[in-house]
């Protein structure tokens, strides 16, 4: 019986021995001015194709040249897209990896004893939240001076700006009726041409379904829908083009302005705030 | 005045010849008897004169081409009772006799006052009026076979083929339905029947078509088609054939040696 | 028969009555309370706008749709039971529904609705159509009701995997998630657009499989004894293939895949009246209106996060009926 114990023990022991050799060696510390810089996240493409220079990105996430998703499609192009695989890093061998967060990757999770440099970045929610992911990125890429730059730039499109949504409520309508919420980005940008969100009045999770008789009801002002939406091309885009909601006026905006916290904010903002004015201005 | 003629019919089932070149007229008032072994094409034979198998030859139908016919005229001019009791759906025999009036119904019509008499008329002659309201899936097997045949008598045509009527009744019922098809004749009606009791049929037929290997051996009537020769040569069996009475009784002694 | 007339239009009148009591209901109730006073102001002209868009624009297509593929449903399934003289064949165990699904998405997911709004019905019926024949050549003449089962679910998984392959072949990423919608059925956000798609399509299936009432009659016997009672054979098999794959593709291509309907109204149908096949196809017509309709009522009132998908209710219904007659099956009926 003890002889069984201590086999047991020493089992778990030598188990414990390999979890702990497994898991993953610290990150390295990056170069000032990394040449082979991998993204592992659209949004982090964002901010790496906007403040590093081409030949410093050797990877970036396959939807980075998708112009209905990425902001920053354009400055994609040449640059290799990888799927999420451990082996093409391996191959790469960056020396600094982006993430939102990096460190917590399945990639890299399968690459343990590697030792990457990892630049960890949060979702951004509000602009603050956007102009300190800017500056984080900026100085790892070794450009601090440009994330300053992009900064300014930024508050100076926005200082402009005016409030035509004078209050009036707007609902950011999705695919499948569903509608987002407080404390995300679309509503701060909501808030910053003037307009109340919908769910915010009705006291609705970030995430929320909302049928189209509870739209219809709630009436609001303004539906703003993705641009991608435009267009009927499933069940989910046909709903949207319901009769129902043919007398709410529309505010279309691409996706790849607002699904990452990104210098595209400034771009959605002044074409929401835009398309506002000529709504009122083109009639009741 | 309804007649039916064979005219050198022949009908081929995947790729084995079933009936070869068969000739033969039939006249009202007549009950005929198709007999043979198992296998011989009696069947397929009597579904041949319904335009049911497609055939080499012709089948005339007073005078027409039934293959030529439209379903509805044909089905107008011979009631036919087909092989097994085959019943689907547990209707009441009184719905069930009333489906024998289909030939007769214009496209978008209800049954009328003239169809509800021939029912009424096909029960009695059946003896099925006191099992109207029987639901005729619960039926016995001799009532079954009464009432389907009072289906084919509310069809109300002048000629009446009938495929192994007599399958699994016992003696008394098989006696009752050959009772029945024999007064059929004597109505006036062409009626033909496939048989495999030799002995009923030799007691109720006018005449015998002996087929065997799709070709007609004998045609003639009971006394002259069952002749012992004829009956070792196509069925294999050793028997006497006593021909004294009314008609020809059987004796089976067994297989031919 | 003259004996029955009296009762079957007792029968129509009931059912009627319960399908208008249902259809008005759908459109009493929905994701929204409105009260009665408001929606009679709307129906009648002078209602506010909230009140008016609700009614017209989603709650009266909606209920149409439920009334309309309910009806062609429950006809498709009485009218399958006659022809194949067996009482578990309707077009869902048949694997009908699944194909014209398989139309259906192929027409919208690969852009080949947009050229013309007729492509979609077009395609649906076109995969309703081959599922049948296919059908018909594998199991048509078998005595077992068994084979038609194993020939059905053959063709329905054939038909499901199709389905999925198609979404996630699709360009549009977001197809995959829509599978569900297709395979379970589901009426939510119908409007007049899709009304004006399946109306035509259920018409004409609808007269189509009407007509075949004598023929199935005749059926009772068996084939032979059919076409010696004049029934045309070939003709009515034309008919009942075309008219069952035009209405139920047409229905299929704006509600998705529902099953079971035209096995639960027959099954529930046929012992109110003589049994015969042809007394069972107008009222499972009505029979299944009401019960899509009250169906469609339920997954709007039951509360859940998501609308609960209508395939799901009327197979919760359906199954148990399948069952009871599996375990009769040694009866021919």
């Amino acid at each position: 019986m003890a002889r069984r114990v201590l086999i047991a023990l020493g089992a778990l022991s030598g188990g414990a021995g390999l979890l702990w050799a497994a898991s993953p060696a610290a990150p390295a510390k990056a170069p000032a001015l990394p040449q082979r810089i991998v993204s592992i996240n659209l949004c982090a493409d964002q901010l790496v194709l906007a403040l590093a220079d081409h030949g410093q990105i050797a990877g970036l996430t396959k939807n980075a040249t998708d112009i209905e998703m990425s902001g920053e499609a354009e400055k994609a192009h040449g640059i290799p897209l990888l799927s999420n695989s451990a082996e093409q890093i391996l191959a790469i061998e960056p020396d600094l990896i982006v993430g939102m967060p990096a460190s917590r990757s399945a990639a890299l999770r399968a690459l343990p004893e590697q030792s990457y440099p990892l630049l960890d970045l949060d979702t951004a929610n509000t602009l603050d939240e956007i102009y300190a992911s800017i500056r984080k990125t900026a100085v790892a890429v070794g450009h601090p001076a440009r994330g300053d730059a992009l900064i300014a730039r930024m508050q100076g499109e926005l200082a402009g700006l005016s409030k035509p949504g004078k209050g009036r409520v707007a609902a950011y309508y999705q695919r499948r009726g569903y509608m987002t919420g407080t404390g995300t980005l679309i509503d701060e940008l909501m808030t910053r041409v003037g307009l109340v969100n919908l769910a915010g009045k009705l006291g609705k999770p970030p995430l929320s379904q909302l049928s189209l008789e509870e739209m219809v009801a709630a009436r609001p002002d303004y539906l703003i829908v993705e641009s991608a939406t435009d267009k009927v091309t499933d069940q989910g885009s046909e709903m949207l083009h319901h009769p129902a909601l043919k007398d709410i006026p529309r505010i279309s905006v691409p996706q790849a302005w607002t699904v990452c916290g990104s210098p595209a904010y400034t771009q959605a903002a002044r074409s929401m705030a835009a398309q506002i004015a000529k709504l009122d201005g083109g009639g009741a | 005045m309804v007649s039916i003629t064979l005219d050198h019919v022949g009908v081929t089932l995947g790729r084995h010849a079933v009936v070869h070149d068969v000739s033969a007229a039939f006249a009202p008032g007549t009950l005929t008897g198709i007999v043979g072994p198992n296998g011989a094409g009696k069947s397929t034979l009597a579904r041949a004169m319904l335009a049911l198998v497609p055939a080499t030859g012709t089948v005339r139908v007073e005078g027409v081409d039934a293959a030529a016919m439209p379903r509805a005229d044909l089905a107008r001019r011979i009631a036919y009772v087909p092989q097994g009791q085959t019943l689907h759906w547990p209707l009441t025999v009184e719905r069930l006799v009333g489906l024998g009036r289909l030939p007769h119904l214009a496209p978008m019509s209800r049954i009328s006052g003239a169809d509800t008499a021939a029912i009424e008329r096909a029960m009695a002659r059946a003896d099925v009026l006191d099992l109207r309201d029987r639901i005729a899936t619960e039926l016995s097997g001799g009532e079954r076979a009464r009432v389907l045949f009072a289906r084919a008598l509310a069809v109300e045509a002048p000629a009446l083929i009938a495929d192994e009527p007599l399958a699994s009744l016992d003696p008394g019922h098989q006696i009752d339905v050959m009772d029945m098809l024999r007064a059929e004749a004597a109505g006036g009606a062409l009626v033909i029947a496939v048989l495999h009791d030799l002995t009923l049929a030799a007691r109720y037929c006018d005449r015998l078509l002996l087929i065997d290997g799709g070709r007609i051996v004998a045609d003639g009537t009971p006394a002259e088609v069952l002749t012992a020769e004829r009956l070792r040569a196509v069925y294999g069996i050793d028997a006497a054939v006593e021909t004294g009475g009314e008609w020809p009784t059987i004796t089976l002694f067994g297989r031919a040696r | 028969m003259s004996r029955l007339a009296l009762p079957r239009w007792s029968l129509i009148a009931a059912l009627a009555a319960l399908t208008l009591a249902a259809a008005t209901a759908s459109l009493l109730f929905g994701a929204v309370d409105l009260s009665v006073a408001r929606l009679i102001a709307a129906a009648t002209g002078d209602g506010d706008k909230v009140a008016s868009v609700i009614l017209f624009d989603l709650r009266l297509p909606r209920t149409l749709l439920a009334l309309a593929v309910g009806a062609m449903l429950g006809l498709a399934g009485a009218a399958l039971q006659g022809y194949l003289r067996n009482p578990l064949a309707e077009p869902s165990v048949l694997g009908t529904s699944n194909a014209a699904a398989l139309g259906g998405v192929a027409a919208i997911y690969f852009g080949l609705a947009e050229i013309h709004p007729v492509v979609l019905p077009l395609l649906a019926t076109g995969g309703a159509l081959v599922s049948l024949a296919l059908l018909f050549v594998l199991a048509g003449k078998a005595e077992s009701p068994l084979t038609l089962i194993l020939a059905g679910i053959a063709v329905g998984t054939l038909a499901v995997a199709g389905t999925s392959l198609a979404l996630n072949l699709s360009p549009n990423p977001f197809a995959a998630m829509e599978i569900m919608t297709w395979l379970l059925g589901s009426l939510e956000n119908r409007s007049f657009d899709h009304v004006w798609i399946a109306l035509p399509c259920i018409a004409i299936g609808t007269a189509m499989l009407l007509w075949n009432g004598r023929a199935l009659d005749a059926l009772t016997l068996g084939e032979d004894a059919a076409q010696a009672l004049g029934t045309d054979l070939r003709r009515t098999r034309l008919r009942l293939l075309v008219g069952t794959a035009i209405g139920v593709g047409g229905a299929v291509a704006v509600a998705g895949a529902i099953g079971f309907v035209g096995l639960i109204v027959p099954h529930l149908i046929r012992p109110l009246t003589d049994r015969s096949p042809s007394a069972i196809l107008l009222p499972s017509a009505i029979g299944g209106a009401a019960l899509l309709t009250l169906a469609d009522l339920g997954v709007r009132i039951i509360p859940t996060t998501n609308e609960l998908k209508l395939g799901v209710v009327t197979a919760f219904l359906g199954v148990p009926v399948f069952l009871v007659h599996l375990m009769r099956e040694r009866r021919i009926w």
